[in-house]
C-alpha cells in the first residue's frame, strides 16, 4: 500500500480560532444573529441576497465595481469589524472562476469590436487577485496577499496557506475568504456542457435529486483567523486536507482517517458531517457510499441546496459549520436526521468534484 | 529546513529548453520580435516575445492525444514542467509525495477567445478556461498526485507559487514540488495592456531614461524544489537552495506602485530576513524591470532603500523574453538559478541612459566567471502584489 499524505500538523499544539465569520449568500445569512427560519427558493441560478451596497460605497465607486468585488469587500469588512480588527495582517482569498463579470465584459467587447477601443477598468478588475487587492487597498494591509484559484479546492488551499502563515508566526491573524459569482452570461455559456438542471428546477428539492445536473450558486464568505481566541470566537479549525484522484475507496478512507486523527479526535466525536452532494444524479453516488460505509454512525447534513454549486462553496459550508458550533444548533433544513447529538463538539465538511479533488475540513467548538 | 532546488525547465521566446534559453541569454539575443502566431489585428503595431510553435506543434511534441484541445498556457506549462521533472531525475512513481503549484493569469483564455462565439463547435473549452485546469493537466502528465494549488496574483503569480510550494514542503505536506508559472500570449492580455497604454511598440528598454513601456511575452518556467531528506533518500543532486521568500502588498493603487516603492521594499526586506542575509550578501538581482515609467522608477527607489548606494549588479531579462505575466516569476526564477549554477549574469538589453532620479546602471554585458553566492529575483503585480525570492549557492 502506497503511503498517503503525511500527518501534517504533527505535534500541532497551536489552535487556530475563527474570530469573525461573514457570509453573503443566496440565503439570509449576512450579519445574521440566528439561522434563517426558511430556505429561500430559487430556480435555475442561485444569486446572493444583495446587501445595501449604498451603505458601504459612494455612487462613483459603486458604478466601477462589479458585483463580485462589492460582495467580497463588504463581507470582508463586516468580518473584520466582528473580530474588532482595523486591518488584518494578511489576506488570503480563494476563487474558482474569479471576476467573471469583468472578464466577460472585456472579452465580449473585444470580440464584438474586433479588438477595438476597450475599457481598461474591466481589464484591470478581471484579475483574480483584485478581490484581495481591493481589501488590502481599502484597509491598508501591507501583509501577505495571496489568491488561490485551484478549482473546487481553492478555499481549502487558502485555508492551508493561512494556517501555515499563522503557524510560522508570519501573522497573528489572517483574513481568509472564498468568493465566486455566477452571471447570467456564464450560466448560459456553461449550459453548453450540461452542468445544470432544467431551469424550473427548485433548489428546495436539490438534495437526493434523481436527475442529472445541478443548480449553480454564488457567494462571498470571509473568516478572520487568529492565533488567539477572541470573545467573538465561533470555532477552531482543527484539520484541513485534500486528496487528488484517490485510487479507490480504501485510499479515500485512509485519507479520512488521517485527517480526523490530525484533529486529535475520533470519528465518533464528529457531531455532524456536511456533505457536498449537489443533486447531480451522475456524480452524487460517492457521497451516498461514504455516508453509508464510513460516516454510518454520524449525523449527516447538506449545504448546496442553500448556496448552489460553485467552486468555493466549501467556504460557505465552513461558515455554516462555524455558526452551528457557535449557536449549538443544527437547523432542520441542514440535517433532517432524528438522532440529534447533545453538545456539538466537531463538524466535518466533505466535498469532492466528480471524483477528482476531495477535501475534508474539521472544525471544533471554541 | 533547507529547500533544495533540484531541477529546471523553461520555454520562452528564447528557446524551447534550458540549453536553448541559455545560448540566447549568453549571446545577448532577444526573443522579442514580430507577432506571427497570435491572430491579432494589431500584429503589425506591436512586438512580443512569442514562442514560434503553434499549439499543434506543442501538442505533437508532447505526444498529447490530439483529440483533446488544451489551452496554450497548459501546453507551455507541460512542456517546461516536464523538462524540470526530468532534469531533477524524478520518475512518475514519485507522484504521491510530489506536489505542484502553478502561477498563471491567462489560463485557458486563448481557447475562450477562439470559441466563445461558437461554443457548440468545441464546448470543451469551457472547462479549460479555469486556471486550475493547467495545474491538473501538468499533474496528470507527470503522475503527480500530492498537494496541488494554482495561484493567480497577476504578474507575481509565479514567485508566489514557488514560495507556496516551499512552505508546503517545510510543513511536511509534501517532500518535493514542481513550482513555477506559465502564461501564453492572448488577445485578452494584449488588448488589456494596450488599453492601459503601457506597451512599447519597439523593443522595451527597462531602467532606461527613455523607456516607453513593456513588451508582452509568453512562456513557462518551472523548478523542482525538495526537502534535503527527500533529496538524500533518492540520491538526487541539488543545484542550489531556495533560501528566502517574501510577499507584501503595496496597498496603494490597483495598477501603479507607491512613489516610495513600499511593497517592493517590504518583500525584498522579508526575503532577506528569511534567508538570514544582509543586503551586501546579494550578488545579483533579476529585477522585475518591466520597462514602464512607473515600475522601473519605483523599483529603483525600493532598491536604493534596501541596498543604499551599493545596489548589486542587476538586470531585467524581460528585455529578452518580454513580460510573461503570471509566468514571469517562474521564468525569471529559472534564470536566477542559472546565474548561480553557471556563475554568469545576463545583461539588460536596450539600455542606454540611466533614469535621472536614480542614476542606476543595469548590467549591459554578459558577466562570466562571477563568484555569486546569493541572487535575488523580484516580481510585482497588479493589485500591489509584490514578491521576492533569494537563491543561494550550496
Amino acid at each position: 500500500m502506497e503511503m498517503i499524505h503525511p500527518l501534517f500538523f504533527q505535534n500541532y499544539s497551536m489552535d487556530i480560532f475563527i474570530n469573525g465569520a461573514q457570509a453573503i449568500s443566496p440565503q439570509d445569512t449576512f450579519k445574521a444573529e440566528s439561522f434563517p427560519e426558511k430556505v429561500s427558493g430559487y430556480s435555475s441560478r442561485m444569486t446572493i441576497i444583495k446587501p445595501d451596497y449604498k451603505a458601504y460605497f459612494n455612487p462613483l465607486a459603486m458604478r466601477r465595481m462589479s458585483n463580485i468585488i462589492k460582495m467580497s469587500t463588504i463581507a470582508a469588512f463586516e468580518c473584520l469589524m466582528e473580530a474588532k480588527a482595523e486591518s488584518p495582517e494578511g489576506i488570503i482569498t480563494a476563487t474558482g472562476q474569479g471576476c467573471v463579470e469583468d472578464t466577460e465584459k472585456f472579452l465580449i467587447k473585444m470580440l464584438d469590436t474586433d479588438e477595438g477601443f476597450l475599457n481598461p477598468t474591466t481589464f484591470i478588475q478581471s484579475t483574480h487577485n483584485s478581490l484581495g487587492a481591493q481589501i488590502a487597498y481599502q484597509k491598508k494591509c501591507f501583509g501577505p496577499n495571496i489568491a488561490h484559484v485551484h478549482k473546487s479546492v481553492s478555499f481549502e488551499m487558502a485555508l492551508i496557506d493561512s494556517l501555515m502563515m499563522l503557524k510560522d508566526k508570519e501573522a497573528d491573524n489572517i483574513l481568509v475568504g472564498g468568493v465566486d459569482e455566477i452571471t447570467a452570461e456564464s450560466y448560459r455559456m456553461k449550459s453548453n456542457i450540461n452542468l445544470w438542471k432544467e431551469e424550473t428546477y427548485s433548489n428546495l428539492s436539490l438534495i437526493h435529486s434523481d436527475t442529472p445536473g445541478t443548480i449553480p450558486g454564488e457567494g462571498a464568505t470571509y473568516l478572520m483567523l487568529g492565533r488567539k481566541k477572541h470573545s467573538s470566537c465561533y470555532a477552531r479549525i482543527t484539520s484541513v486536507n485534500i486528496l487528488y484522484k484517490p485510487k479507490d475507496n480504501h485510499h479515500l478512507k485512509e485519507f479520512f482517517d488521517h485527517t480526523i486523527a490530525n484533529a486529535g479526535i475520533n470519528k465518533t466525536d464528529i457531531g455532524l458531517v456536511l456533505l457536498g452532494a449537489n443533486g447531480d444524479s451522475r456524480y452524487d453516488a460517492p457521497y451516498d457510499e461514504i455516508q453509508h460505509s464510513y460516516f454510518n454512525e454520524n449525523t449527516v447534513g447538506f449545504f448546496k441546496h442553500l448556496c448552489g454549486e460553485y467552486e468555493t462553496s466549501v467556504a460557505f459550508a465552513t461558515w455554516l459549520a462555524a455558526f452551528m458550533l457557535k449557536k449549538q444548533e443544527i437547523p432542520g433544513y441542514i440535517s433532517q436526521e432524528a438522532k440529534k447529538p447533545g453538545k456539538i463538539n466537531h463538524i466535518a465538511i466533505y466535498n469532492q468534484d466528480r471524483g477528482r479533488n476531495h477535501s475534508l475540513i474539521i472544525l471544533s467548538a471554541c | 529546513m533547507r529547500i533544495m532546488v533540484t531541477g529546471l525547465g523553461m520555454v520562452s521566446a528564447l528557446g524551447n529548453d534550458i540549453a536553448e534559453n541559455l545560448i540566447s541569454l549568453k549571446d545577448k539575443k532577444t526573443g522579442i520580435g514580430a507577432i506571427e502566431i497570435l491572430k491579432t489585428v494589431h500584429k503589425d503595431s506591436w512586438v512580443a516575445g512569442e514562442i514560434k510553435q503553434t499549439n499543434a506543434d506543442l501538442t505533437d511534441t508532447l505526444e498529447i492525444d490530439d483529440s483533446l484541445t488544451y489551452p496554450r498556457t497548459t501546453l507551455l506549462g507541460i512542456h517546461a514542467a516536464r523538462e524540470a521533472f526530468k532534469n531533477a531525475g524524478l520518475e512518475v512513481t514519485d507522484g504521491s509525495r510530489t506536489g505542484i503549484v502553478v502561477g498563471t493569469t491567462v489560463g485557458g483564455m486563448d481557447l475562450s477567445e477562439t470559441f466563445y462565439r461558437k461554443p457548440k463547435e468545441n464546448p470543451s473549452f469551457i472547462a479549460t478556461h479555469s486556471c486550475g485546469f493547467t495545474t491538473e493537466k501538468i499533474a496528470d502528465y507527470l503522475g503527480i498526485t500530492g498537494t496541488m494549488s494554482t495561484i493567480s496574483t497577476a504578474c507575481s503569480s509565479g514567485l508566489n507559487a514557488i514560495a507556496y510550494g516551499a512552505r508546503l514542503i517545510r510543513h511536511g505536506y509534501i517532500d518535493r514540488a514542481i513550482v513555477g508559472g506559465t502564461d501564453a500570449l492572448s488577445l485578452f492580455t494584449l488588448n488589456g495592456f494596450k488599453t492601459l497604454m503601457i506597451l512599447d511598440d519597439q523593443l522595451c528598454a527597462p531602467f532606461d531614461k527613455n523607456r516607453k513601456g513593456l513588451n508582452l511575452g509568453e512562456g513557462a518556467g518551472f523548478l523542482v524544489i525538495e526537502s534535503e531528506k527527500s533529496l538524500n533518500e533518492r540520491k538526487g543532486e541539488a543545484i542550489c537552495t531556495l533560501s528566502g521568500w517574501g510577499n507584501a502588498n503595496d496597498a496603494f493603487h490597483q495598477t501603479a506602485s507607491s512613489p516610495e516603492g513600499n511593497g517592493p521594499y517590504m518583500c525584498m526586506h522579508k526575503a532577506l530576513e528569511q534567508a538570514a542575509l544582509i543586503p551586501k550578501d546579494i550578488g545579483y538581482i533579476n529585477v522585475h524591470g518591466t520597462g514602464t515609467e512607473n515600475n522601473d522608477l519605483t523599483e529603483g527607489i525600493a532598491l536604493k532603500r534596501i541596498f543604499g548606494e551599493d545596489v548589486p549588479p542587476f538586470s531585467s531579462t524581460k528585455s529578452y523574453t518580454g513580460h510573461t505575466l503570471g509566468a514571469a516569476g517562474g521564468v525569471e526564477a529559472v534564470i536566477a538559478v542559472l546565474t548561480l549554477q553557471h556563475q554568469v549574469c545576463f545583461p539588460n538589453l536596450n539600455f542606454a541612459r540611466a533614469i535621472e532620479e536614480l542614476g542606476l546602471l543595469p548590467l549591459t554585458e554578459v558577466q562570466e566567471n562571477t563568484t555569486l553566492k546569493h541572487v535575488m529575483t523580484n516580481s510585482f503585480g497588479f493589485g500591489g502584489n509584490d514578491s521576492s525570492l533569494i537563491f543561494s549557492k550550496l
